[in-house]
């Protein structure tokens, strides 16, 4: 029957969807180094036959079904706030770079920061345990760790004075937030034929590294909030248009008394 | 006779018509660059003879500018005024002011369905990093060096096609360049829907049925007597 029923029913999912992205970013608010996920709708292609639309008297009331679509992208350059926790195994990352690390298989992961530890192999690895492509080893006498902001990683050890220097933490930078897959736990895998280029943390607008800080989330809780105020009052909306069309369909029912 | 329930049918269906506009307008009340479709009845078969005269029905969009909202995100740009973002679609081109745009793979600028923005004096736009910033007047620049400059056209709205809800093409050509577009980085165009309208839309529609029903409920008694009348007078 009529499009209006199908019509509105596609924006009633639409909207469905735009409010989990809404309840996702809610949720992460306060997971550190989350990115916001911004949502975007866009029409629904038609699927008018190509010698309609070059014929310009084709008459205007023939469009076809279409509706709304929504395409969800993670705001991965946008920065977070920097915040100092005072931890030393704490690092954030002041700019769009990103930590190369070892997945599991010998895949790159990508990781905007947070804590660090040492895993069994004395590796320099996230919480998670996956150890920074660096592959810094930490000696088991060391006492202290300082990262600076270029990523040279010093250990301070018993037999010496100075500390010593352990290796870089190299950053990376994603042009395009659609040429990474993000993955739970605040880590992002690399799409397929994207190649990446290393650089030093400071060199080519990559950013800097930060120790003894973790970046919050970038979700704006009053954005949010007003998101969810208009996708609430536009789910109503198809819903009242799909209720609309039901009535209309009764009526044309009850032409036969 | 039978003129009145071809007018009670042609009132169903434009009514049928209308509610699946305003569900059309509903449905992209968030969809950036989207124009606001508005169903006319129009007089159509005046000269048909004898002499019934049935409602027709027509599409129109209103092209009224729709608000600009921030996005921050770089690759979304408004054309503040008049103009449409040329992109191309296979082989043809189309137009639109939804812009939503990415930096594909291969550099190029495209939107969500994938269709390639075309920079000023033709041509896919393509840019080595997706962090610009583009100035006002158009002029694309990757780390202050100018790279590209957008370009916005228009044409009579009457001449366009819709390809999509916000797509449109110019079958006939005639889309000019406009030269003192204005773009805005980081915001989209809201879509120009109104939900108070569309209600209207959606209520009147249902009354418009209704009297359609009864239009053909009349006819239907009148000839249950016709046929009563001249039956039981024999």
């Amino acid at each position: 029957m009529s499009d209006a029923f199908y019509v509105g029913a596609i924006g009633l999912q639409t909207q469905q969807r735009a409010l989990d992205g809404v309840a996702n970013n809610i949720a992460n608010i306060n997971t550190p180094a989350f990115k916001r996920t911004q949502l975007r709708f866009a029409d629904v292609v038609v699927t008018r036959p190509e010698a309609d639309a070059v014929r310009p008297d084709a008459p205007r009331a023939s469009e076809e079904l279409a509706g709304v679509t929504i395409d969800a992208q993670f705001m991965l350059n946008e920065q977070g706030e920097v915040e100092r926790t005072g931890q030393a195994m704490d690092v954030a990352i002041q700019g769009p770079g990103l930590i190369e690390l070892m997945g599991p298989g010998g895949q790159t992961l990508l990781w905007r920061g947070g804590s660090l530890k040492i895993n069994e192999d004395g590796l320099l690895a996230t919480a998670g345990g996956l150890p920074l492509r660096a592959a810094i080893t930490v000696p088991e006498d060391a006492t202290a760790l300082q990262i600076g902001s270029d990523g040279v990683v010093r250990a301070t050890v018993a037999d010496s004075a100075e500390p010593i220097e352990l290796g870089q933490i190299q950053l990376v930078r994603i042009e395009d937030s659609g040429s990474v897959d993000r993955l739970d736990g605040g880590l992002y895998r690399l799409a397929e034929s994207v190649s990446l280029n290393e650089t030093q943390p400071g060199e080519d607008g990559t950013g800097v590294l930060v120790q003894g800080a973790i970046e919050r989330s970038n979700v704006s809780l009053t954005d949010e909030m007003v998101r969810m105020m208009l996708v609430q009052r536009a789910y109503a909306a198809n819903a009242q248009i799909l209720q609309a069309a039901d009535q209309m369909m009764a009526t044309a029912n009850g032409l036969r008394r | 006779m039978s003129g009145l329930i071809e007018s009670a049918t042609a009132i169903l269906s434009a009514s049928q018509r209308r509610l699946e506009v305003a569900a059309h307008n509903v449905a992209n009340i968030s969809t950036p660059g989207y124009k606001r479709q508005v169903g006319f009845s129009a007089l159509v078969g005046a000269d048909v003879p004898n002499g019934a005269v049935e409602p027709g029905f027509a599409i129109g969009r209103d092209f009224a500018p729709g608000k600009l909202t921030s996005t921050s995100n770089p690759l979304d740009i408004a054309i503040d005024g008049d103009g449409m973002f040329q992109l191309r679609a296979g082989d043809r081109l189309i137009y639109t002011r939804q812009g939503q745009f990415s930096r594909a793979a291969d550099g190029t600028v495209v939107t969500p369905q994938g269709y390639v923005l075309q920079q000023s004096g033709g041509g896919d736009l393509v840019l080595d990093s997706a962090q610009v910033s583009i100035l006002q007047d158009g002029t694309i620049l990757d780390d202050g060096v100018p790279v590209a400059r957008l370009a916005a056209f228009s044409g009579d709205p009457a001449t366009l096609t819709p390809v999509g809800e916000s797509y449109f093409a110019a079958p006939g050509g005639g889309m000019e360049s406009v030269t003192d577009a204005t773009f805005r980085q980081g915001m989209v165009e809201a879509s120009n829907v109104e939900i108070g309208d569309e209600m209207v839309t959606m209520m009147a529609s249902l009354r418009q049925s209704e009297v359609g029903a009864r239009l053909v409920q009349t006819y239907d008694q009148l000839l249950g007597s016709a046929i009563s009348t001249f039956g039981g007078g024999r």
